[in-house]
């Protein structure tokens, strides 16, 4: 089989998967037969995948034509491979095969036609992502970019009975869309200074040179979709918020996939951000910025899955410092074992969840007695996270730090997260498996079916060994993957290993699982949510009167004119009638006056 | 001035009056009395016209005009009576139903 | 022409012209019909003047006696005998004065300005001449006119009779 047709494949087998379940009623309606098509596909999917990984053709791209232009074309379909995306097809693939057969279990107690419609969205979300990751041009990855932003909405709001599920979904519409409008912005001014969409002919054009003058535009609004996309402060906030969705959802969109998609928009367009020091700067100073405010949050937080969404959102900020550095080796490879532990966590912390109906850490305690693998599990990610060796998370993180070697201040915050990650994902497993049940729920937790933990064994064993695959993974991009260890190596794990010490100490057994030991006052400013109400400001005052402002103009000026000329017409109507006086008399009166006329007209005027 | 010229004048004074006669009446009567001299003026010209060239032609039309005239008159007054019996009262300024 | 025919003429005209205003202006709708019948029989006067006799006889017959007839009746039975003018709105007046005014000076002025010569050598048709017509060169419209009258009796019936129960 051809590279092409296996390209393609990757994409289409979710397509057609999510247009057979989404157009035949008779199926959606039969959850587990929707879940069977959705779930074949993606494995068959996957399975192209690898085999483009495994069997490695030289890189090509293929497209058509979309949109002509005058004597020329204007967007481009199609597909492009090469060694940069194929390792993100199969991660991407994987997690999402391993969500999906983990969804038949967590899902088990919805109503089959709701099993339908979320088997639809995820085909659909796959194949946005797939198509995301193999686009070749600018108009192409916009267009994925939105689709996945459209999946997102849709899952988030999955229980779309619950109204807070709803505003978190149409939040995050909301907060991505708004970063997304700098990014369309950069495509055109794309366009407009170098005629084309496609990634190829932009990287020549821009080594070519000469560069436009104001050119460090166009990389700062391709950082406006990255931010929005990949949570970064200050478009941050819709991420916690979409945890509303169900744990599956969280563990493929919003940990491994989703917000990696931003990242990798970045790594792809990695040769705009060379243009301009400043930016890299700049983007180098959100992304570490991000990391160790997402870590001190996530410090605070009651709910086990806004510990992990903002311990994503401070893993993303470390890739988006690294590649803010230029290192697109490291910040990549970050991207692909944070995909693996983080989905792991998500997962086992779904699985803790769905068998004590609820996310709150204070109502657990002592499952891991109860929930054996899940604990273990659980424990194996955050280790991972933490960045313990020879776990995945351990290379990635060295590789990350030693890339911002050169950059005192971006390291220093780097370094703080380092230690604050451990010690938050620390604190939440000893709340969670640790010490005596807090709740009846948590007394009476029995461990998941094999449905659930076979996926989390099967992420789990990239999520340790993934690190071993850095030489390669470094061969397949083309760059110098040099894993050294060296003193802020040995600095990362002494930090780690404090941070778990740290966790131990203020929320191990004899502190009898208390989850708020640190100081009250540092839980509060950090709990304060003035980044929210500085949106719901900017929302009310600014947004909506604006928007009032033009519904006004909309219906008197717009409105107006029409109305106008009818209310004139109608006016004109009105006067004119007044000839119309329905007396005989007015009439012979005309008649006898264009008589006169006619006579005059043949008298003097013929 | 001629025979001729002085009788078209005639006429001509006969029809503007009774032009005035159409306009300011209000009983319906009243009207076609007015429409019986603008015929009686133009039946006047066909005469004089008749003389001027000679032949029957002129004599001829007058006397269809006459017959259609009274023909006119006939269904009017028939038209008036069923408006006076309609609407009560032979004044036509009664009649405004076509008001726009 | 000579002095008496001047004055015949110019009596004949104003006696139409008074007649013609008597109709168009007095209160009494009866007295207005009379007044046109005055109008009419002076009006035949003037077809004898212009050497027109079977028609004087002919306007005298129809008009002074059949129309004028027809008229009082129909003023009786329309049983309002008021027959006002436009007493109240004087718009009316001055409009409908005006009018007739231009009219009538339009046609004034065109009969001034055309060149007409005198009457013609030819002496006046006869009685003869104008049934030689009628039957001859005229036949079609003096039979399709019995027609018509035919149509016009019962129109005028139909339309004028009483249909309630």
């Amino acid at each position: 089989m051809s590279p092409l047709t296996l390209c393609l494949l990757v994409p289409a087998l979710p397509a057609l998967a999510a247009l057979l379940i989404g157009l035949v009623p008779a199926l959606r309606r039969r959850g587990d037969l929707a879940a069977g098509v959705s779930i074949t596909a993606a494995a068959l999917s996957l399975g192209a995948a690898l085999w483009l990984l495994l069997d490695p053709a030289p890189p090509f791209q293929a497209v058509a034509r979309w949109l002509p232009l005058a004597g020329g074309t204007l967007a481009e379909l199609g597909v492009r491979l090469d060694g940069t995306n194929a390792p993100m097809l199969v991660v991407v693939g994987l997690v999402a095969l391993a969500v999906q057969i983990y969804s038949v279990g967590y899902l088990s107690d919805e109503p089959p036609a709701s099993r339908g419609r979320y088997f639809t969205w995820q085909s659909l979300f796959l194949l946005a992502m797939q198509g995301f990751v193999l686009s070749p041009n600018l108009l192409q990855l916009f267009v994925f970019y939105e689709l996945i932003g459209l999946c997102s909405y849709l899952l988030i709001g999955f229980w779309h009975e619950r109204p807070s599920a709803g505003r978190a979904a149409v939040k995050a519409f909301w907060v991505t869309k708004f970063g997304d409008v700098g990014f369309l912005i950069g495509i055109i001014v794309a366009w407009s200074w170098f005629g084309t969409f496609d990634l190829q002919q932009l990287d020549a054009a821009v080594r070519a040179g000469p560069l436009p003058d104001l050119a460090w535009i166009l990389p700062a609004l391709i950082f406006c979709g990255v931010a929005s996309k990949s949570a970064q402060v200050p478009l941050h906030v819709w991420l916690p918020d979409a945890m509303e969705g169900p744990t599956p959802v969280s563990a493929l969109l919003h940990a491994a996939t989703m917000v990696a998609a931003g990242v990798f928009l970045l790594v792809r367009t990695s040769f705009l951000f060379e243009i301009s020091p400043a930016v890299q700067t700049v983007v180098m100073y959100v992304g570490a910025g991000t990391a160790l405010f997402a870590a001190i949050q996530g410090v605070a937080q009651h709910d086990i899955k806004r510990v992990l969404a903002y311990s994503t959102c401070s893993q993303l900020g470390l890739m988006v410092a690294a590649l803010g550095a230029g290192a697109v080796l490291s910040g990549y490879f970050h991207l692909l074992t944070h995909a693996f532990f983080k989905a792991l966590l998500f997962l086992a912390a779904g699985s803790a969840i769905h068998a004590i109906h609820t996310n709150d850490l204070r109502a657990m305690g002592g499952l891991g007695r109860t929930m054996r693998w899940t604990a273990l599990l659980f424990g194996l990610g955050a280790l991972a996270l933490a960045g313990i060796p020879p776990l995945s998370g351990f290379f990635s993180k060295e590789l990350l730090l030693a890339s911002l070697s050169d950059h005192p201040i971006a390291l220093a915050l780097a370094l703080a997260t380092t230690l604050l990650t451990p010690y938050y994902m620390g604190r939440a497993f000893l709340l969670a498996f640790a010490g005596t049940p807090r709740s009846d729920g948590a007394r009476h937790a029995h461990e998941s079916g094999w449905s659930m933990l076979a996926p989390m064994l099967a992420l789990a064993v990239p999520a340790a060994a993934a690190g071993f695959l850095l030489p390669s993974f470094a061969r397949s991009l083309g760059v110098e993957g040099g894993f050294h260890f060296d003193a802020l190596g040995a600095a990362a794990v002494g930090l780690a290993l404090l941070g778990l010490a740290a966790a131990w100490f203020l929320h191990g057994p004899r502190r009898a699982g208390n989850a708020d030991a640190l100081p009250a006052g540092f839980l509060a400013l950090v709990r304060s949510s003035a980044i929210d109400n500085f949106y719901e400001l900017l929302w009310r005052r600014v947004l909506l009167v604006f928007s009032r402002l033009i519904g006004w103009i909309d219906r008197y000026v717009v409105d107006g004119m029409i109305n106008v000329v009818g209310a004139a017409t109608l006016a004109l109507g009105g006067g004119l009638r007044r000839l119309q006086t329905g007396l005989a008399r007015d009439y012979v009166l005309a008649l006898f006056l264009g008589l006169v006329a006619l006579a005059a007209w043949g008298v003097w005027g013929a | 001035m001629s025979d001729v010229q002085a009788c078209l004048l005639l006429a001509a004074a006969m029809f503007s009056i009774g032009v005035y006669g159409v306009l300011t009446r209000r009983n319906a009567v009243g009207i076609l009395l007015a429409v019986e001299l603008m015929a009686n003026a133009v039946n006047i010209n066909l005469v004089a016209f008749g003389r001027l060239h000679g032949g029957p032609t002129g004599q001829i039309f007058a006397l269809f005009a006459i017959a259609l005239t009274v023909a006119e008159v006939a269904l009017g007054l028939a038209l008036v009576l069923l408006l006076a019996r309609t609407q009560r009262t032979a004044d036509v300024d009664e009649a405004r139903q076509l008001r726009g | 022409m000579s002095g008496l025919e001047v004055l015949g003429v110019s009596l004949l005209a104003g006696v139409i012209l008074l007649g013609a205003l008597g109709t168009v202006i007095s209160r009494d709708l009866v007295r207005s019909v009379l007044w046109l019948a005055l109008t009419l029989v002076a009006t035949a006067g003037v077809y004898l003047k212009l050497l027109a006799g079977f028609l004087a006889g002919a306007q005298v017959l129809l008009y002074a006696g059949g129309v004028i007839t027809l008229a009082i009746f129909a003023v009786m039975l329309s049983q309002r005998v008021e027959g006002a003018g436009v007493r109240h709105e004087s718009r009316g007046l001055v409009v409908g004065a005006l009018a007739a005014l231009a009219v009538g000076v339009v046609l004034v002025v065109g009969i001034l300005a055309s060149p007409l010569a005198a009457a013609a050598a030819v002496p006046a048709p006869s009685v003869t001449d104008l049934a030689a017509s009628f039957l001859g060169e005229f036949l079609l419209p003096f039979e399709v006119l019995s027609v018509l009258l035919v149509a016009v009796m019962v129109a005028a019936i139909t339309i004028a009779r009483r249909t309630d129960p």
